[in-house]
C-alpha cells in the first residue's frame, strides 16, 4: 500500500516534469545530465527569508559541456519547468516525500505493515518536522536536528537528478550543512551491463553537482540488493578517495530515543539497506 | 615473436625471466617465485617483539578482568619494518624515487618515518594531501594521483602549490588548464592489469591508441607534461606487464617529442603494485625494463608510488573473539570485535584475505604457531571448521567464509592478522572527524632489537 502510494506519486512527479522544454534539454547531445533542485524554504508562503539568493530559489541544471572543455552543471533556469496551473508546493511536498521514503524500512512498504495509516503516519510525520526546521529558519533558531552527516537530518535543500547515460530512474538527493545525500536506483534502474558502465563518470557528475551547492562531502547509498555491483564499486573506492561509512547502530538509537509519536515514526525509517560511502566534494 | 630474456646479471639466481611479448608462450616469474620467497633471509620480520608487544597488551587486559567484547582490537606497528623495507627498495631500485601511497596506511607515524626517509607522497585525496602538508612535508613531494577529479580538487591543489598530477582524459585538461594551469603534468597509459588482484586499468589510463589526443590537448593548451605514469594494479602476478608499461611509456615520451614537438619529458612513473612477497621478482622485471627502454643516460628520472610494499608487513592486527554459534560438531560462526567496517576494508577494497592466527586461547599465547590456521583442509587438516565475521550483523562484514583453526576458539580468547598494514586503517583513520578505531602500539625493531 505504502509502496503503490509513493509509486503513484513518483509517476505523478516524471510526468510534471516531462514537459516539452525538459524533454528538449535532456535531448541535447552535450547535456548528459539534469537536475532540478529547491530550497524547502520554497515551502513558506509569506515568510520567505530576504533577500532570496541563488541558493534560495529553484533550479534546473544542466550537466554539460560548453566554452569550459569540460562537463559542469549550469543552473539554466532559476524555476522548475511546470506546466501551467500545476501547483508547485505539492510538487516539493511529493519530492520530499519520495526522497525520505528513500529509508522506509522494506517491511513498511507491504505486507502487515504497508497499510494507509502507516504511510498516513510518515508523510504526517515529515510534513511536521520539516514545519520544525522552516520555523527555525524564519526564527533563524539554530537547528537542534540530527547530526547533518547523518540520513536521518532533514535536508535544507531536495534535489532529483536524472543521468540518462547511467540510470533510468531518478536519483532523489538531499543536502544540508555541509553533506550532500545520494540514494542510488536499484541495479535494475541501471543503464546496460554496470560493470561495463564507467562508475567514475557518475560520480563525477554527482561529486561537482555537490560542489556547485557548497557541500564538502558526498554520501553515496548503495542498495545492498545489487551486490555484485556493490562489490565491484567498491573495489577500487581507496583509488577515489572514497571511505566506507558504518550503519547506523539501530539498537543504540532506538535506546537513546525518547518515546512519543515521532520517535516511533523515527523507527519505520533506517539504512539497513544501503552501503554508505562517503567522498570528499 | 619479441622474446626478452634478461641478461645475467639481472636474473634471480634461482629464477628464470625469460617471457615474451606477444602472446607466444611465456614463462611468469611468479610461477617459479616460491624458492625466492622461502630463500630471502635477508629479511625478517620482528616476531619476538611483535610478540612481546601483543603479551603484554593483552595480559595487561586480561588482568583487568573485562566482559568478552569489552576489549577493543589493537594494532602492533614496527617502524623499524618501515625502515628495513625503505632499505631494501634502495637496494632493490636504487634509480627509482618512491612516493609512497598515502591512501593505503595515513598513520602519522609510518608518515613522519618515511617522510624522514626522504620518500616523497603520492595523494588521492584533500585530506590527504592536508595530511602530509602538515607534517612539513614540501608541496613538490607530493603527486596528486586521483583519477577521478572534481574541479575542485583541481582548485584545491592549486591552491596548497601542488603541482605533480596525473590525468587521464581531455576533460581534465581542460579543467587543469582552468584552474591549476603551472601542474606539472604526468600522462596515465592503461596497462594490462588482467593478471592483478586489484585492476585499475579497467577503469583509469587511457588507451595507447588514444595517446594522440591527449597529445594534441596538451600542445593546444600550451600545459606542461612533465612524463608518463602508469600501475600495474595491486597484487599483479605477470610481471610482464610491468616490463610491457615501460616500453608503451617510452612510445609515448617518443612521440611527444618527435610528433607533438613537446618539450623533452622528465619524468617517468611505475606507478604501484609492489608487494614485498614478490618484490625480488617485480624489481627484477623493471630493472630490465628500465636499462632496456630508459637507460641511466637518458637522465630521466624515476618515480614510483608504492603503497603496501611499505605498510603491509608492518602491522600485525589482534582482534577478540566475542562470540560463537556453534552449527554442528566442529564448525562454527566467529564472531570478533573487528570487521570490514573498522580494520580490515581491505577485505572489499583491496581483495585481501587476511589470515587469521590463533594468539590466545585456553590461558595459553600461540603466537608461533604460525600454522594454527589453514585455508585448505586438505593440505593442513584441522579439527575446528570455522567462519569468522565482523562485530556488526552486516552480511558484508565477513572475514573469511571457512578457515580451518587448531584450537577450538571461544569468546575472551584473542586472533592476530599478520601483514595487515595496507589498506586497512585508512577508512578508520581520523577522516572528517571521525576519530581512528583501533588503538596503535608502535614498537621499532632496529631499536629495540628484533
Amino acid at each position: 500500500m505504502t509502496k503503490d502510494m509513493l509509486a503513484k506519486k513518483r509517476s505523478r512527479i516524471i510526468e510534471l516534469l516531462s514537459t516539452e522544454e525538459l524533454q528538449e534539454k535532456i535531448s541535447e547531445p552535450r547535456n548528459t545530465g539534469v537536475a532540478v533542485s529547491f530550497p524547502i524554504t520554497r515551502l513558506l508562503k509569506n515568510k520567505r527569508p530576504e533577500p532570496l539568493n541563488g541558493n534560495q530559489q529553484s533550479q534546473l541544471h544542466v550537466y554539460c559541456i560548453r566554452d569550459a572543455g569540460y562537463h559542469e552543471w549550469c543552473a539554466d533556469i532559476d524555476r522548475i519547468p511546470l506546466d501551467k496551473g500545476e501547483d508547485e508546493t505539492e510538487v516539493y511536498w511529493d519530492v520530499i516525500l519520495l526522497t525520505e521514503s528513500q529509508l522506509l524500512l522494506p517491511a513498511v512498504g507491504g505486507g502487515e505493515l504497508g497499510s494507509k495509516q502507516v504511510y498516513k503516519g510518515f508523510q504526517k510525520h515529515i510534513v511536521k518536522r520539516i514545519g520544525e526546521s522552516l520555523s527555525r529558519i524564519v526564527r533563524q533558531k539554530k537547528s537542534t536536528q540530527d547530526n547533518p552527516s547523518t540520513w536521518r537530518s532533514l535536508g535544507a535543500t531536495y534535489y532529483m537528478v536524472y543521468l540518462p547515460l547511467y540510470f533510468s530512474d531518478i536519483i532523489w538527493c538531499k543536502s544540508g550543512s555541509i553533506y550532500f545525500h545520494v540514494f542510488l536506483p536499484g541495479s535494475s534502474q541501471s543503464v546496460g551491463d554496470k560493470k561495463q558502465s564507467n562508475e567514475k563518470e557518475w560520480l563525477l557528475a554527482l561529486l561537482e553537482l555537490a560542489s556547485s551547492f557548497d557541500c564538502q562531502f558526498l554520501r553515496l547509498y548503495l542498495r545492498r540488493d545489487d551486490k555484485n555491483g556493490v562489490l565491484t564499486f567498491l573495489r577500487n573506492l581507496n583509488w577515489i578517495g572514497g571511505r566506507l561509512v558504518p550503519n547506523e547502530d539501530r539498537n543504540q538509537y532506538i535506546i537513546n530515543s525518547p518515546s512519543n509519536d515521532s520517535s516511533v515514526q523515527d523507527m519505520l525509517l533506517g539504512d539497513e539497506s544501503f552501503v554508505i560511502l562517503e567522498f570528499e566534494c | 615473436m619479441t622474446e626478452v630474456e634478461l641478461t645475467p646479471r639481472l636474473r634471480n639466481d634461482s629464477t628464470s625471466l625469460k617471457f615474451s611479448l606477444d602472446g607466444g608462450e611465456k614463462i611468469t616469474v611468479s610461477e617459479q617465485s616460491e624458492h625466492v620467497r622461502n630463500n630471502d633471509a635477508s629479511h625478517e620480520q620482528a616476531h619476538k617483539l611483535i610478540f612481546e608487544s601483543l603479551k603484554r597488551r593483552i595480559e595487561a587486559i586480561n588482568g583487568e578482568t573485562c566482559e568478552p567484547g569489552d576489549e577493543n582490537s589493537f594494532f602492533i606497528c614496527d617502524i623499524g619494518e618501515v625502515e628495513r623495507l625503505h632499505r631494501n627498495w634502495c637496494e632493490q631500485l636504487p634509480r627509482v624515487q618512491p612516493f609512497y601511497a598515502v591512501k593505503c596506511n595515513p598513520d602519522t607515524r609510518v608518515l613522519e618515518k618515511l617522510s624522514a626517509l626522504k620518500v616523497n607522497f603520492d595523494c588521492a585525496s584533500k585530506a590527504e594531501i592536508e595530511k602530509v602538508l602538515s607534517l612539513g612535508v614540501s608541496p613538490d613531494r607530493i603527486i596528486y594521483a586521483n583519477p577521478c577529479k572534481a574541479s575542485s580538487f583541481v582548485r584545491y591543489a592549486a591552491r596548497s602549490n601542488v603541482l605533480k598530477s596525473t590525468f587521464d582524459n581531455v576533460e581534465e585538461l581542460y579543467k587543469i588548464k582552468r584552474f591549476h594551469p603551472k601542474s606539472e603534468l604526468f600522462l596515465r597509459i592503461a596497462t594490462d592489469d588482467s593478471t592483478a588482484q586489484c585492476r585499475l586499468s579497467t577503469k583509469y589510463g587511457c588507451e595507447l591508441e588514444n595517446v594522440d589526443k591527449l597529445l594534441s590537448a596538451v600542445k593546444e593548451l600550451d600545459l606542461n607534461l612533465a612524463g608518463v605514469s602508469f600501475h600495474v594494479g595491486s597484487g599483479a602476478s605477470d610481471f610482464t606487464t610491468l616490463y610491457k608499461a615501460v616500453r608503451d611509456a617510452r612510445i609515448v615520451f617518443d612521440k611527444a617529442a618527435n610528433e607533438y614537438k613537446l618539450p623533452e619529458l622528465k619524468t617517468l612513473d611505475v606507478g604501484g603494485g609492489f608487494q614485498f612477497e614478490s618484490f625480488k621478482e617485480s624489481t627484477a622485471v623493471l630493472r630490465a625494463a628500465l636499462d632496456d627502454f630508459f637507460p641511466v643516460e637518458t637522465g630521466v628520472n624515476i618515480i614510483a608510488e608504492p603503497g603496501r610494499y611499505f605498510a603491509a608487513t608492518a602491522f600485525t592486527l589482534a582482534a577478540n573473539v566475542i562470540a560463537k554459534r556453534s552449527l554442528k560438531n566442529h564448525e562454527a560462526m566467529l564472531y570478533i570485535n573487528d570487521g570490514v567496517y573498522g580494520n580490515m576494508n581491505c577485505i572489499l577494497f583491496d581483495h585481501q584475505a587476511p589470515t587469521p592466527r590463533t594468539l590466545y586461547h585456553n590461558s595459553q599465547f600461540h603466537y608461533f604457531d604460525f600454522e594454527s590456521s589453514s585455508r585448505d583442509t586438505t593440505l593442513h587438516p584441522r579439527k575446528e571448521k570455522v567462519s569468522i565475521w565482523g562485530p556488526t550483523c552486516d552480511g558484508l562484514d565477513c572475514i573469511t567464509t571457512e578457515h580451518y583453526m587448531e584450537h577450538d576458539l571461544i569468546p575472551g580468547d584473542w586472533l592476530y592478522f599478520p601483514n595487515l598494514g595496507a589498506y586497512t586503517s585508512s577508512a578508520a583513520t581520523p577522516f572528517n572527524g571521525f576519530e581512528q578505531v583501533a588503538e596503535i602500539i608502535y614498537i621499532n625493531s632496529l631499536k629495540d632489537g628484533i
